[in-house]
């Protein structure tokens, strides 16, 4: 294209994935620069991306902080795009992206990610993400729940990206399983106790919110089964608070 | 014990190092072992091996009749105990089993077994008439095609052991509703098996009956937070096992 300095630089983080990151690079091909971070994959990833790709850089995984903003250090254009191997661009956020950076409004762009469940994509279930950022000044903090910083203001553009999180329900509902433990602890952690209004409220509440206020029943029973095992993994978080103060697991 | 009648226990299993060795220890009565493995990953055959009693098979896990079938198939007595790994033998129980064979009255014993739950026996819940066959004469038995609550189908008189079995299903709260999930999944594939189609009363109302049914009718409620804890997980193990079959006719996994 017609600038000086590169414009583009997408980073990905990758750790066996050689399933995925194909279509995922594909899908950014055109970015000027393309930095895997893989933290030692046992499969073909590095591989299968090293002919597509400016930089591969192994790093030892400790938290996915560290790792992207290792990868920060690397890039070389104004702008950064983090891309993981199961997102894929599609060609009308392409064009938008590149639209967008010819005359930037805003030091960083948040993109909508509608959840793809059960071979379809939920639009009563989508987060709005903050994945283009101007360089200068960004980074990630946070150990568990990584957050992009951005020095400036945030726009957020239209065009939505594809995210195949789902594989299958069993591995869906055991993530939330294992999430559920994760929010125990903190909970337990900050001295709380689970009562019977916990037990009782707590998951009916979700299950409307999921079902009702975010639009759920438009989805279908996909829709109906986010919402269901959403107050499920609620309903777990507070078996799981009372099995820690009695110190089960 | 000289004219004591043979006794063949059977057991299926998988991964079961943990259980295992007190288990078979309290098999002490029985005259052989007959283990039917499904291809255990952890140390559960080198512990078999152990003990003399024991003879190892190994079979592909279908269900659970097609298993237990298999796994009876293997054994040389007439009288069979069947017990799970989970389930406590206890000095009376086994007692009670050699003293019944002296004279047997029945081709089938069912034994009454008291739940344990989060570290708590179960009272209610639905769990107050939990028997179940585990003496029988195989000759007259057999196990039925359900691909999950398999039962023993008998020809002839049944009786009832009067000792108790505790049984010990909850070792981690993940492991429990592991278990669940792969009855759900099971239950699903019998449903699709037999043609059934999910309806949206199965979705919205299957899993709020057996919630109400399990908690109050069946008195969960008198069983605390443990009841309403067993009561959701089943709720919603059937709320899964239409989910499952929903996605079973999509080709979905």
């Amino acid at each position: 294209m017609m600038h000086k300095s590169p414009t583009l630089t997408v980073i990905i983080p990758s750790f066996n994935e050689e399933g995925y990151i194909q279509d995922a690079l594909k899908s950014v091909a055109f970015a000027d620069e393309i930095i895997l971070i893989d933290s030692f994959s046992e499969d073909a990833t590095v591989a299968l991306a090293t002919p597509h790709v400016s930089k591969v850089i192994s790093r030892e995984f400790d938290n996915f902080s560290n790792q992207k903003n290792e990868a920060l250090k690397h890039a070389k254009s104004q702008w950064i795009l983090f891309l993981d191997a199961d997102e894929r661009v599609t060609q009308s956020l392409e064009k938008e992206i590149i639209e967008t950076l010819q005359n930037p409004m805003h030091s960083g762009y948040k993109i909508n990610f509608p959840h793809f469940y059960m071979n379809r994509f939920l639009y009563s279930h989508s987060d709005n993400v903050l994945r283009l950022v101007k360089r200068e000044g960004a980074y990630f903090k946070g150990e568990v729940h990584e957050k992009l910083i951005c020095n400036g203001s945030v726009g957020q553009l239209k065009n939505k990206m594809l995210h195949y999180t789902y594989k299958d329900l069993h591995s869906y509902i055991t993530k939330k399983e294992s999430y559920a433990w994760f929010q125990a602890k903190q909970q337990y952690a900050k001295g709380k106790r689970a009562t019977w209004l916990h037990f009782w409220f707590k998951p009916m509440f979700r299950f409307f919110k999921s079902y009702i206020i975010k639009g759920g029943y438009k989805d279908g029973i996909p829709g109906l089964t986010v919402a269901g095992v959403n107050a499920y993994g609620v309903f777990q978080r507070y078996v799981k608070l009372s099995l820690l103060h009695k110190s089960m697991e | 014990m000289k004219n004591q009648t043979k006794i063949s226990a059977v057991i299926i299993t998988l991964n079961e190092e943990k259980a295992l060795p007190a288990f078979l220890d309290s098999l002490w009565f029985a005259h052989e072992i007959i283990i039917l493995d499904s291809y255990s990953t952890d140390n559960t055959l080198a512990i078999a091996k152990h003990n003399e009693k024991v003879k190892v098979y190994q079979k592909t896990f279908d269900d659970f009749s097609t298993q237990k079938n298999a796994a009876i198939r293997k054994a040389s007595h007439d009288w069979i105990v069947f017990f799970d790994p989970d389930e406590e033998i206890t000095k009376q129980l086994s007692k009670e089993i050699i003293n019944t064979l002296k004279d047997p009255k029945a081709i089938a014993y069912y034994v009454n077994r008291e739940f344990h739950f989060m570290g708590k026996k179960i009272k209610f819940s639905g769990l107050q008439n939990d028997k179940v066959i585990r003496l029988f004469n195989k000759k007259y038995c057999i196990y039925n095609n359900n691909l999950v609550h398999e039962e023993l189908q008998t020809t002839g008189t049944t009786a009832t052991l009067k000792n108790k079995l505790p049984h010990y299903t909850y070792t981690t709260f993940d492991n429990y509703t592991a278990k669940m999930h792969h009855y759900s999944a099971l239950k699903a594939r019998m449903l699709y098996n037999k043609g059934v189609k999910p309806k949206i009363y199965h979705f919205f109302f299957r899993p709020w009956w057996r919630f109400v049914n399990q908690y109050f009718f069946k008195l969960g409620i008198l069983d605390g937070k443990r009841g309403l804890i067993l009561a959701y997980v089943s709720a919603f193990s059937v709320f899964k096992r239409y989910v499952n079959l929903w996605l079973l006719y999509r080709n979905i996994q």
